[in-house]
C-alpha cells in the first residue's frame, strides 16, 4: 500500500487547444492537510474535478488509495467526501431533508449522522428553514456536512471557506485542523488566500497557469521563510555578551554549540560583525532569512502574489 | 432502484405544482360533462362518453404536456443547482438515476389516469348520461393504465431533453412542440409520432368507436414507440456518459 | 375465478417474492464484501475505513459496531502519537530554553574571570550574571514541581480552610508587588465564611503563579480579584484591563511551554499556567480564560466546596 491517498503522474486537462492543467504530479500523504494555492482560475476545481472522475483527464494518471477510480465507483466514493465549487442542494427542502437524502442514498456510517455532522458544522438540526433561504456562509456549512456525513478518509475541499464572513472562516479552519489532527483524516483544500493555507496545510502545493510551480512540506517552507538572522560563530557565550551589552538584544536562542539566532533582523550585521571581530571572535557565517511566504509565492509565481 | 426511486419522492416535497397539475385530469370529464349535458343525451354509451372524457384531449395534449412539465420539474433543481456531480460521486449510476426519474414519471402518470377514470366515471355515472355498468368501469380502468404507461413511455424523448439541459425553457418548448406535432401527425400518419401510436393501440379492435385513425396497426406502433424509446435511452446514455 | 386462475395469480405471487428475495440477497452479499474490504484495510492499520450502511440493511448493526470500535482505536492511537510529540518538543524546547540563558551568563562570567571587565563595570556584570542564574533557578525547579505533578508524585494535605481568608492573606503579599508594578487594584472577597478542602501551600501557588503572570504578561494598569461564591462552588475571578491574549492563543496558554509572544526573551517561562492548571485539577476545579484582545483577560478558578 502506498502512503499516498491521492497520487496524480503528468495529470493534464486540455479543453480543446487552452491546455487548463500541465503535466501536474501531485502526492497527497495519508493523514495530512494538503493544499493547493493558486489565483482563481489556476486550474484547482479542475485537477480536483480530475481526482474525482467528474470530468474526462486528457493524459496521465491519477491514483486514489492506489486505485484508478474507474471501475471503482461503488468502492472508492464513499471513502471521500467532496465539496466543489459551490455546492447545490435541493432548494425545497430544509438543511436536514437534504442530508438525509444524501445519508439515504450514501448509507451511514453510524447512527444519528445526519444530526451530528449538522452538529459540527454548526447549523440546526431538524430546522424549519429551507435551503433556498439559506445565506451564502449556510449553504457552505451543509456543503461540509454532507462531505463529513459518511466519516470518510479523504476530504476534498474546493475553497470550502467561500462566502464565510471572518468568523466562520476561522471556524471551519479550525475544525478542519481538528479533523486532521484528531481523526487522522487526510485532507485536500484548495484556496486562492495564501494566509488559509499557511495556517493550515502540512504540505503545500504552489499552482498558476496550470502548472505545478512547487510542491513541498510546510515546515520545509517556514525554514525558508521564517525572519531571523543566523549567525554562526566560535564563542557563543561571548557573542551573547557582545550583543546584550553593546546591542541591547534580549531575543535570541541558542541553537547549538556555535549557532545563535536572532529574531530581531532590524539589526545593522556590519556592525555586529564587526564589533565580533575586534573581540577576537570568529565569524563563521552570517546571515539574515527574511523572506515571507507571500513573498516566496510571489517569486514563485513571478507575480504580483496572492489576495 | 427502489431505494432511489423512494428518494425521487423525497425531493418533491413541498412542490404545490405538482398537486395542481393533477387538478387537470378533471378538465376533459367536466368538458364531456357539460357536452352532453348541453345535448341533453342520456343513456349514451359508455365508451362514448369516455372517448370525450379520457380518451382525446386528455390522451392526447393533457397528459403528455403535463407529464413534459413534470419530467423537466424532476430534472430542472438537479441540472439548475450543479448537483448532478454531487450524486456521482456518491455513486449513483447515471442511468439508475434517469430510470430512477422515468419511475416517477410512470407513478405520476399513472396517479393522473386514475384521477381522469374516476372523475370520467364521477361525472357520467351522477348526472346519469351513463348507465352504471362494472364491465365499462373496468374497460375504463384497463384502457386508462394503458394509457398511463404508454405515455410515460412516449414523454421518454422530453425527459432525456431535459436531463441533458440546465435550463427549462427549451424542454418546455419542445414538449410543446412534441405534443402538438403529435396532435397534427395523427391524422396523416399515426404511426410515426408515438402519442399517435397510443391511440392505435388503445383504439385496437375497434374499441372506441368514430376515433379514425389512417393506420391501425398494432404492432407497428408498438415498435415505433419501441424505436422512440430505445433512442432516448441511447441519447441519455452517451450524453450523460460524456458529460460525467 | 376457476382454479388455474388462483394458482396463476399464486405463482406470480411466489415468483414476485422469490424475485425480492434473491435482490435482498444480492444486496447483502455485496455488503459482506464491502465489509471483507474493510476489515483487510483496518487489519492493515487505516482505522479510518468507515463501512457505509442504509436503514434497513441486515447487517447495519455489524457495519456500526465495526466502524465504533475502528473509532475508538484511532482515537487511543492518536492520543498516543500526540503525546509522544508533545513530549519531544518539550524535550526540544527545554533544551533551548536552559541553553539560551546559560551561554549568556557564561559569557558574563568569562568576562569577570578574564579581567576584561573592572571595578564598577564589573560588579554591575556580577549582578546580571547573579539574576540570570537566579532566573535560571527558577526555571529548573519550576520544570521539576511541573513534571513531578505532571506524573502525579507529588503529595498534598488537603485541609478544610476558609477560601475567603486564606485569599485575603495571600493577595496581602502582593499589594506591595502590585504598587510597585504600578498596578491599580480592587479585590472584591466576601466577609463570609466559605470552606474548601484544599492543599494551602498548592493554593497559594495558583494564586501567585496567576498573580505574576498577570503582572509580566498583561501590560495592564488595573487588576481585580472577585470571589463569587454559590452553593456548590467557589468561583475566583482574576482580571486585568490588558493587551488581552488572541484567539489563536487562547486555547493553549494552560499548556506547558507555550508562550504567547514567541520571543525568547527572558520573562516567564511558560510553566506558571501549566501549573496552575495542573494544581487546580488536583483540587477537582477547572480554570479558564477568557479574554477579549485590547480589552484585557479573565482567569477563572472554579472550586468546589467542601461537604
Amino acid at each position: 500500500m502506498s502512503h499516498f491517498a491521492i497520487e496524480a503522474k503528468q495529470l493534464t486537462k486540455k479543453y480543446g487547444r487552452q491546455t487548463v492543467v500541465n503535466k501536474v504530479n501531485l502526492h497527497v500523504k495519508k493523514g495530512r492537510i494538503y493544499g493547493l494555492l493558486g489565483r482563481n482560475g489556476a486550474g484547482k476545481t479542475t485537477i480536483m474535478k480530475m481526482i474525482l472522475g467528474l470530468i474526462p483527464i486528457t493524459s496521465g494518471k491519477v491514483a486514489v488509495f492506489g486505485q484508478n477510480i474507474e471501475g471503482q465507483e461503488k468502492r472508492i466514493y464513499p471513502r471521500i467526501g467532496a465539496i466543489i465549487e459551490t455546492p447545490g442542494f435541493y432548494p425545497n427542502l430544509t438543511g436536514t431533508e437534504n442530508l438525509q437524502i444524501f445519508a439515504k442514498l450514501r448509507g451511514t456510517a453510524a447512527p444519528n449522522a445526519v444530526k451530528k455532522a449538522l452538529e459540527v458544522v454548526g447549523l440546526p438540526y431538524k430546522d424549519k428553514k429551507l435551503f433556498s433561504a439559506y445565506s451564502l456562509g449556510m449553504k457552505q456549512r451543509l456543503g461540509i456536512a454532507n462531505a463529513i456525513l459518511h466519516d470518510p478518509e479523504l476530504l476534498i475541499l474546493d475553497e470550502p471557506t467561500n462566502g464565510l464572513d471572518p468568523i466562520g472562516i476561522a471556524e471551519v479552519r479550525e475544525f478542519i485542523k481538528k479533523l486532521s489532527v484528531e481523526h487522522g483524516k487526510t485532507i485536500l483544500i484548495s484556496s486562492h488566500i495564501l494566509s488559509e493555507i499557511s495556517l493550515l496545510a502540512d504540505d503545500i502545493g504552489i499552482i498558476d497557469n496550470g502548472v505545478l510551480l512547487e510542491e513541498s512540506s510546510m515546515s520545509e517552507l517556514e525554514k525558508r521563510n521564517s525572519k531571523y538572522i543566523l549567525l554562526q560563530v566560535s564563542d557563543v557565550p561571548k557573542t551573547i555578551l557582545t550583543l546584550e551589552r553593546q546591542f541591547h538584544v534580549k531575543d535570541y536562542s541558542v541553537q547549538d554549540e556555535h549557532t545563535l539566532r536572532i529574531y530581531d533582523t532590524s539589526l545593522d550585521m556590519g556592525e555586529i560583525n564587526k564589533t565580533l571581530i575586534l573581540q577576537d571572535i570568529t565569524v563563521i557565517s552570517s546571515g539574515l532569512c527574511n523572506d515571507t511566504l507571500e513573498d516566496y509565492f510571489k517569486k514563485i509565481t513571478g507575480g504580483e502574489g496572492i489576495a | 432502484m427502489l431505494k432511489l426511486v423512494q428518494i425521487e419522492f423525497c425531493k418533491l416535497r413541498r412542490k404545490k405544482l405538482i398537486w395542481l397539475m393533477l387538478l387537470s385530469a378533471f378538465i376533459m370529464p367536466f368538458f364531456a360533462f357539460l357536452y352532453f349535458g348541453y345535448l341533453g343525451q342520456t343513456d349514451i354509451a359508455p365508451a362514448n362518453f369516455y372517448k370525450w372524457s379520457a380518451f382525446g384531449f386528455t390522451l392526447f395534449i393533457i397528459l403528455p404536456f403535463i407529464l413534459g412539465l413534470f419530467g423537466t420539474m424532476l430534472m430542472h433543481d438537479e441540472n439548475r443547482y450543479d448537483m448532478l456531480k454531487q450524486l456521482w460521486i456518491v455513486p449513483v449510476s447515471k442511468m439508475g438515476y434517469f430510470f430512477s426519474k422515468f419511475f416517477v414519471v410512470l407513478i405520476y402518470s399513472i396517479g393522473f389516469m386514475l384521477i381522469n377514470a374516476l372523475a370520467s366515471v364521477l361525472f357520467s355515472v351522477i348526472p346519469n348520461y351513463v348507465s352504471f355498468g362494472w364491465g365499462s368501469i373496468a374497460f375504463l380502468l384497463e384502457r386508462s393504465l394503458e394509457i398511463a404507461v404508454l405515455t410515460a413511455l412516449a414523454v421518454l424523448p422530453i425527459l432525456a431533453v431535459s436531463a441533458l439541459q440546465k435550463g427549462y425553457i427549451l424542454p418546455i418548448c419542445i414538449t410543446l412542440i412534441y405534443v402538438l406535432a403529435g396532435f397534427l401527425i395523427t391524422p396523416v400518419n399515426s404511426c410515426l409520432h408515438p402519442l399517435s401510436c397510443i391511440s392505435v393501440i388503445i383504439a385496437r379492435n375497434g374499441a372506441i368507436s368514430e376515433l379514425t385513425l389512417p393506420q391501425n396497426s398494432v404492432p407497428l406502433a408498438l415498435v415505433s414507440i419501441g424505436l422512440w424509446v430505445a433512442a432516448s435511452i441511447l441519447l441519455v446514455n452517451i450524453k450523460l456518459g460524456k458529460r460525467k | 375465478m376457476d382454479i388455474n386462475s388462483y394458482l396463476l395469480v399464486g405463482l406470480v405471487f411466489a415468483l414476485a417474492v422469490i424475485f425480492y428475495l434473491v435482490l435482498k440477497l444480492y444486496r447483502v452479499r455485496e455488503q459482506i464484501s464491502f465489509i471483507k474490504d474493510a476489515l483487510e484495510d483496518l487489519k492493515r492499520g487505516n482505522l479510518n475505513r468507515r463501512v457505509l450502511a442504509q436503514e434497513n440493511d441486515m447487517t447495519k448493526q455489524i457495519c456500526y459496531d465495526i466502524n465504533e470500535i475502528a473509532i475508538s482505536s484511532q482515537t487511543q492511537l492518536i492520543h498516543q502519537k500526540q503525546s509522544e510529540q508533545a513530549y519531544k518538543r518539550l524535550i526540544t524546547s527545554l533544551s533551548h530554553d536552559v541553553k539560551t540563558p546559560l551561554a549568556s551568563l557564561v559569557g558574563y562570567l568569562e568576562a569577570i574571570e578574564s579581567n576584561i571587565v573592572t571595578g564598577k563595570e564589573k560588579d554591575e556584570y556580577l549582578h546580571v550574571a547573579y539574576e540570570k542564574s537566579q532566573h535560571l533557578k527558577h526555571f529548573v525547579e519550576n520544570l521539576f514541581e511541573w513534571v513531578k505533578l505532571d506524573s502525579g508524585e507529588q503529595a498534598f494535605h488537603f485541609e478544610n480552610t476558609d477560601l475567603n481568608e486564606l485569599t485575603r492573606n495571600i493577595i496581602a503579599d502582593w499589594v506591595p508587588v502590585l504598587e510597585s508594578s504600578n498596578f491599580e487594584y480592587e479585590f472584591t472577597i466576601p466577609e463570609t465564611e466559605y470552606t474548601v478542602r484544599i492543599d494551602i501551600n498548592a493554593y497559594t501557588r495558583i494564586l501567585n503563579n496567576l498573580l505574576q503572570n498577570t503582572i509580566t504578561h498583561s501590560e495592564g494598569s488595573k487588576m481585580t480579584l472577585q470571589i463569587v461564591e454559590s452553593r456548590q462552588k467557589a468561583k475566583i475571578v482574576i482580571a486585568d484591563n490588558g493587551k488581552g491574549i488572541s484567539s489563536d492563543n487562547l486555547p493553549h496558554i494552560f499548556e506547558r511551554l507555550y508562550q504567547c509572544d514567541h520571543s525568547r526573551s527572558a520573562k516567564g517561562n511558560g510553566l506558571g499556567l501549566a501549573i496552575a492548571k495542573e494544581l487546580v485539577a488536583v483540587h477537582k476545579g477547572t480554570i479558564t480564560a477568557d479574554s477579549t484582545p485590547g480589552k484585557g483577560t479573565e482567569f477563572i478558578i472554579s472550586l468546589p466546596k467542601a461537604l
